[in-house]
C-alpha cells in the first residue's frame, strides 16, 4: 500500500492552486469530513465554484455535500455557488465509468464557472462511487483501468490552470495494489490544514495514525499554541502519535506540555507515542525522569 | 543520637582514620536500620567496603553509592539527593544520608561550587525529613575545605558526639563570600543583544556552538542550555539579556548579561541557589535554569546592582566523556 505521506508532495488543502489535482486519502469519515470541509470553505474564500461528484442515486441539492462534510451552519453564499453532479449519469449501460464523457462535463463545468466570473472550478469527490454499489466489496479488478484514465485525463486538462481537484478514495475499500495506481495518479497528496501555523512553528492533525505532527520550534511564544493544538486532539479515542522528526527546538515547557497531555491519556487509557524524536530530546525527557510518565511511549528516535 | 525534629539536618564529621569514620558511621546506620528508615552511604568504595564489613548482616539493608558517581557535579549532586529520598522515603520516617564528597582532584572553580552546595543544601533541602552526615578525611582534603565544612554545617559528629560548629555561616552570606575563579572574556568574543527575543538568543547560541565544532545531539543541546538560562533571564517583565560568547579549551563559553528597561525597576536578583531543585509535577519558575545547569559544565550567576551576569560552559567537542557510541552497521 503506498504511504499517503510517501514519495508524493503532501499539500495542505488550503495552499491548494489552480492546476492542482491532489488525492486525499482517507481512513476515516472524519478525516476526509475535516479535509472537505476545508477544501469546500476554502472555495468560497477564493472566489471559487465548486463541483461535488455525487455517488449518491438521487442528490437534493448541496445537503449532500454538506452531510459529507459536516458542516451544519452554511455560510452566506456558498450554497449558490455550489453544483452537485452524479456519477451514475456518466455509467455506461452496462454501469462501466465512462471516463471522456464525464471529463466533457467537467471541462463545460470549468468553461462556465471563469464566464460567470469565479476564478476556478474546484472538484471534489469520490471516483470509486462510479465503480461499485456494494459499499462493502473492495474496489479492484477491470473498472481501475477506467478510473485511472479518468484520472489521466483530469492531470492533463486541470494543468492548464482553470480548476483544481480533490480525488478522495476510501483507504478501507480500495485493494492494496488499486489504492498504490490511484495515489501514483496524483501528483500530490493533499492533507489537513495545520492547526498552527506561524513563522516558527507548524503543528499539523494527522489522522494515520491519529495524532500531530509538528514542526519547528517550541519555545514560550508557542506553548499556548501547542497546548490548543493537544486540546484539538484530546477527544481522539485510543493512542495518539506525535511526529517530532521535524522538531527544531523544543524547550522543557513544551516538553512539559507533552506530558501534561500524555498523563491525561492515561487516565482515559490510552497512549501518546512521541515518534521521531531527536535525540537530544529523549536525552532530556530521561534526565528529567520524565520517561516514566504514565501514558507515554517513545518511538523511534530520529536520526541525526 | 542527636539530631531531633522533622525538618533537614545536616552535620559534618571530620574524621583521621577509618575507626573515626566508622565511630560515626556505625552507630547512625545501625540506629536508622532498627527504626526502620531508609539509610544511604554514599562515600569512597573504600568506607563503604569498611561500613559493610562493621555492619555484617545489617548491611543487607544499607543502601549505598559509589559518592563519585552520585552527582558528578553541584545540580546533579542535589538531584540526586532528592530522587533518593523520592524513591526511599516512608510515611512517618526520617530518612538517612551518609554523603562523603570528592575533594580530591578537583580544579579551584569545582571546589569552590562544591562548598557553595554543601552551604546551599541547608536552604534546598529545608524541610524534608532528612538527616545528612558528611564525611571528611582529613587525611588527604585540604585544610581550607576542612575549616569550609564547618561553615557549611551547622554541627559536626565526633563518633557520636554532636559538636555546633562555631563558624557556621549563613548560605547565603556563605556562597557570596566564596568567589569562583574569575572569567576573563576575550576581546574578540562573539556578541548579540541586548535582546528580549528568545529567537536571537537561539540564534546566536547555535552559531557559537557551530562555529566552536559541535554537531548533532550535542549541539542541540548546547542551545538548549543557552535557551533555558535565558528564558529564565528574561522571565522579568522589561529584561534583556546581551549575550557574548567564546571557545575555551574544553568548552564553549556564554555570558548572559540582564539588563532591565522600564518603569518597573529592575528584576529581582535571581536567588543563589536557584535552579538546583529538579522540575517538580507542577511548572516552577526555576525549571529551565535547572535545565541549563544540568547541560553545562559549570553555570554561575552574579549580580552587581541592576545587572545579573549568568556565564556558563558546555563541554567542547574535544570532550571525549561525551563522545556517543559508534554507529551500528556502517
Amino acid at each position: 500500500m503506498v504511504h499517503p505521506h510517501g514519495v508524493r508532495r503532501r499539500v495542505h488543502v488550503g495552499d491548494l492552486q489552480p492546476g492542482d489535482h491532489a488525492c486525499l486519502l482517507f481512513e476515516s469519515d472524519e478525516e476526509r469530513a475535516s479535509i472537505l470541509r476545508d477544501f469546500v470553505l476554502g472555495g468560497l474564500d477564493a472566489e471559487d465554484k465548486i463541483l461535488y461528484l455525487s455517488g449518491a442515486e438521487s442528490p437534493d441539492g448541496p445537503g449532500v455535500l454538506w452531510d459529507e462534510c459536516r458542516i451544519t451552519t452554511v455560510p452566506g453564499g456558498l450554497a449558490d455557488r455550489v453544483e452537485i453532479v452524479r456519477l451514475a449519469e456518466f455509467l455506461s449501460v452496462t454501469g462501466q465509468l465512462e471516463p471522456a464523457a464525464l471529463m466533457r462535463r467537467l471541462r463545460t463545468a470549468a468553461a462556465r464557472s471563469r464566464e460567470e466570473g469565479y476564478r476556478a472550478l474546484r472538484v471534489a469527490g469520490d471516483p470509486c462511487a462510479a465503480l461499485c454499489d456494494d459499499e462493502h466489496s473492495a474496489i479492484g479488478g477491470p473498472g481501475v483501468a477506467r478510473l485511472l484514465r479518468y484520472e489521466a485525463l483530469l492531470a492533463k486538462e486541470f494543468s492548464s490552470g482553470g480548476a483544481l481537484a480533490v480525488c478522495q478514495y476510501d483507504i478501507r475499500r480500495c485493494e492494496p495494489a488499486a489504492l498504490d495506481a490511484f495515489a501514483s495518479a496524483h501528483a500530490r497528496s493533499v492533507e489537513a490544514d495545520p492547526l498552527v501555523r506561524t513563522a516558527e512553528l507548524v503543528v499539523v492533525r494527522t489522522y494515520r495514525p491519529q495524532g500531530l505532527r509538528i514542526e519547528g520550534v517550541v519555545d514560550a511564544g508557542s506553548h499556548r499554541r501547542l497546548r490548543d493544538a493537544l486540546r484539538s486532539v484530546a477527544g481522539v479515542r485510543g493512542d495518539v502519535r506525535l511526529e517530532m522528526s521535524g522538531v527544531e527546538f523544543l524547550d522543557l515547557g513544551g516538553l512539559r506540555l507533552l506530558m501534561t497531555f500524555a498523563r491525561a491519556r492515561a487516565a482515559r487509557h490510552a497512549t501518546v507515542e512521541l515518534s521521531g524524536l531527536p535525540p537530544h530530546l529523549l536525552h532530556v525527557i530521561t534526565l528529567v525522569g520524565w520517561d516514566r510518565t504514565p501514558g507515554l511511549r517513545l518511538g523511534a528516535v530520529h536520526a541525526c | 543520637m542527636p539530631a531531633e525534629g522533622s525538618g533537614f539536618v545536616h552535620h559534618a564529621c571530620l574524621y583521621g582514620s577509618d575507626a573515626e569514620f566508622l565511630a560515626m558511621a556505625v552507630p547512625f546506620v545501625t540506629a536508622g536500620l532498627a527504626a526502620g528508615e531508609p539509610v544511604l552511604a554514599a562515600t569512597t568504595p573504600a568506607n563503604i567496603e569498611l561500613l559493610r564489613q562493621a555492619l555484617g548482616e545489617r548491611a543487607h539493608a544499607l543502601d549505598t553509592a559509589e559518592t563519585a558517581y552520585f552527582g558528578r557535579r553541584p545540580v546533579e549532586r542535589v538531584t540526586a539527593f532528592l530522587r533518593y529520598h523520592d524513591h526511599r522515603t516512608r510515611p512517618g520516617r526520617r530518612t538517612r544520608m551518609i554523603a562523603e564528597p570528592v575533594w580530591g582532584g578537583k580544579s579551584a572553580r569545582q571546589v569552590a561550587e562544591w562548598k557553595r552546595m554543601e552551604s546551599g543544601l541547608n536552604v534546598l533541602l529545608a524541610g524534608l525529613p532528612v538527616w545528612m552526615i558528611c564525611p571528611c578525611d582529613t587525611r588527604s582534603v585540604p585544610r581550607d575545605v576542612a575549616q569550609a565544612a564547618c561553615a557549611t554545617h551547622p554541627a559536626r559528629m565526633d563518633g557520636e558526639r554532636l559538636i555546633p560548629c562555631g563558624t557556621y555561616a549563613d548560605p547565603g552570606d556563605y556562597a557570596a563570600g566564596v568567589q569562583l575563579p574569575r572569567i576573563a572574556v576575550p576581546a574578540g568574543a562573539a556578541r548579540t543583544g541586548p535582546t528580549e527575543l528568545l529567537a536571537d538568543v537561539r540564534l546566536f547560541a547555535r552559531a557559537r556552538a557551530v562555529a566552536g565544532g559541535l554537531t548533532g545531539e550535542r549541539l542541540s543541546l548546547a542551545v538548549l542550555a543557552v535557551c533555558e538560562a535565558a528564558g529564565y533571564l528574561l522571565g522579568p517583565r522589561g529584561a534583556r539579556v546581551a549575550l557574548r560568547g567564546w571557545e575555551e579549551p574544553g568548552a564553549l563559553a556564554y555570558e548572559l548579561l540582564r539588563t532591565h528597561e522600564g518603569t518597573g525597576g529592575a528584576a529581582e536578583p535571581v536567588p543563589v541557589f536557584a535552579g538546583f531543585r529538579p522540575p517538580g509535577d507542577a511548572a516552577g519558575p526555576e525549571d529551565g535554569l535547572w535545565l541549563a545547569r544540568s547541560l553545562s559544565e559549570s553555570l554561575d550567576v552574579q549580580a552587581r546592582g541592576a545587572l545579573t551576569r549568568l556565564t556558563l560552559r558546555v563541554a567542547g567537542p574535544g570532550n571525549a566523556e561525551r563522545l556517543p557510541p559508534p554507529r551500528p552497521f556502517p
